[in-house]
């Protein structure tokens, strides 16, 4: 019993973490670069459904709907803006560039919307169900189900479709690419507009689930986490370490403190990095889907 | 049917093609030959867009494409087979060979290109679920020259097709070269191994240091003393 209750916790929050991962796969398989921002860009499309509904008072879906396009827009002003002029330059500096993206706008958050927590409105309204002694809420069948049905979407994208090729194509040789007749910007601009989209729906999922404070990017470091015990190049082992993160997580929390969780998930992450150093999917995967 | 006029390029600052000219006639096949380093990978990436010349032009069926990136170049007609070859080596040979065809739409013309590149090389329709990487150096090279065919280009341009590989296998490489330039595909192939070059060219370009030093017909080359002690170890 105990087990199932950790099981319908701990993997709809793994299922967010693996939903954060699968961005940050994203645009470093696409680009090289590990964006340090991507959380912020949550926390962003979070505020911008909050600020249209309860100051403009438009309606909530609209809310949503509006904010997933805007993220896409920031997210191809990010890379034609300033990660596209800085693609020759060290990927150091690319690197610190997404950092600099997230605290400008983790800081701008704060200075315009204040630090307390806003308040999220739930996309459906929360029920907890009893299933034979196991108590599942509706928010979490919500994330469950829009988290597969999109990775099932990106896998159809990329395993059937001439542009899903495309842009694996170009990700594994942009010279390649190049002389087949890809345009290589167009897929890194593609790439920027898609990781975008998803961080502006985890953001729907999230923020209700979450507080919504200017901190809330922070959750991306378990996005990071995810990616890694996935092995940071595949979108399915994205998903799979993040699933894995969120039951080591409630887990230890059951079984040893609430306190002790995050410490048990980082642990878990090093003892991983050591002795696991290509990730659960990393070296055995022979397709970088 | 491709001029060059007067090309300078390089990297950075260092200057590696000086004053280059040349030309492939349309039906050809033509070969620049030269030492390692020499320029001629340099020549070729910048005829086929990856690189910017500094100066010169490039003129392909009598329109300027010197200022066309590489994925533009090729649906003007004109293919590179990279000396890298890169293939894109998680993928089958079919994915490589459709992606080959990424500028094409008419699905029935592509399904026909596909089935002469496996009249070509029969070896990669032996293996066409085969993922790229698994594939010997001779069989990624037929792969890398299939999917440059796959754009239906009317020129092909060849970096070292020979590099890498047994002779008997590039003997069977460059009989495959000369039955692709009768279906009507002009080429111009980059070579170290000159006599096999200039067996199947009809002309041919020698580079030096980034200049062009010695050109014209490849039975005047070839009896050459100068480049029969270069090039061809006679
Ligand atoms: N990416 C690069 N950056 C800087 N210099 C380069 C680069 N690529 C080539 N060079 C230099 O340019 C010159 C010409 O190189 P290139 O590759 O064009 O010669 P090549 O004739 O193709 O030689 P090979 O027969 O060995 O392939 C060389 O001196 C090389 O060191
Ligand atoms: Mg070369």
């Amino acid at each position: 019993m105990d087990i199932l209750q950790i099981v319908a916790n701990g993997v709809p929050a793994g299922m967010m973490y693996g939903l954060v991962a699968l961005g940050i796969v994203l645009i470093h398989n696409g680009t090289n670069v590990v964006h340090f921002g991507y959380g912020e860009q949550i926390t962003l499309s979070a505020y911008i459904v909050v600020v249209l509904q309860v100051i403009f008072h438009v309606p909530f879906w609209l809310a949503c709907l509006v904010s997933i396009v805007l993220s896409a827009l920031f997210g191809l002003a990010i890379y034609l803006g300033i990660l596209g002029p800085l693609r020759r330059t060290p990927l150091i500096v690319q690197i610190i560039a997404t950092l600099a993206i997230g605290l400008g706008i983790r800081e701008g958050l704060r200075a315009f919307m204040g630090p307390d927590p806003w308040p999220f409105p739930a996309i459906v309204a929360n029920k907890v169900y009893d299933v034979h002694g196991v108590f599942i809420t509706t928010a979490n069948i919500v994330v469950v189900t829009v988290s597969i049905a999109i990775a099932a979407l990106l896998f159809l994208f990329f395993r059937l479709s001439r542009y899903g090729h495309a842009i694996l194509a170009a990700c594994e040789s942009p010279r390649g690419a190049s002389i087949v007749g890809i345009s290589v910007k167009q897929v890194s601009a593609a790439i920027w507009v898609l990781a975008s989209v998803l961080a502006a729906v985890a953001a729907l999922l999230m923020a209700p689930v979450l507080t919504l404070s200017p901190d809330m990017g922070l959750i991306a470091i378990k996005g990071f986490c995810a990616a890694i015990l996935g092995g940071f190049v595949s979108l399915p082992g994205a998903i799979v370490g993040g699933v894995l993160l969120g039951l080591i997580e409630t887990a230890a929390g059951y079984y040893i403190s609430t306190a002790t969780k995050d410490m048990v998930a980082y642990g878990a992450l090093i003892a991983m990095v050591i002795f696991m150093p290509q990730g659960l999917l990393g070296k055995r995967q022979i397709k970088k889907v | 049917m491709l001029e060059v006029e007067h090309l300078n390029a390089g990297y950075g600052l260092v200057q590696v093609l000086n004053d280059v000219t040349l030309s492939v006639p349309e039906g050809a096949i033509v070969t620049l030959l030269g030492a390692n380093g020499a320029g001629k990978t340099t020549a070729l990436n910048t005829i086929a867009g990856l690189m910017r010349p500094w100066s010169g032009q490039v003129t392909f069926r009598n329109r300027r494409c010197d200022a066309l990136p590489a994925h533009r170049i090729v649906r003007q007609g004109l293919s590179l087979v990279a000396e890298q070859r890169e293939l894109f080596l998680s993928m089958t040979i079919l994915e490589n060979l459709m992606l080959g065809a990424y500028t094409r739409n008419d699905q029935k013309e592509i399904r026909e290109s596909l089935e002469l590149v496996f009249e070509i090389f029969p070896r990669l329709a032996e293996r066409k679920a085969q993922v790229a990487r698994t594939l010997s150096g001779g069989e990624q090279q037929m792969l890398a020259i299939g999917r440059g065919l796959m754009a239906k280009p009317s020129l092909l341009l060849l970096d070292e097709p020979s590099l890498g590989i047994a002779p008997l296998v590039v003997l069977e490489i460059f009989d495959q070269i000369r039955k692709i330039n009768r279906l009507g595909v002009s080429v111009f192939v980059v070579e170290q191994n000159a006599k096999i070059a200039l067996e199947v060219a009809s002309y041919g370009y020698v580079m030096e240091n980034g200049r062009i030093t010695v050109e014209g017909a490849a039975d005047v080359l070839r009896s050459n003393p100068k480049i029969q002690e270069a090039y061809l170890g006679i």
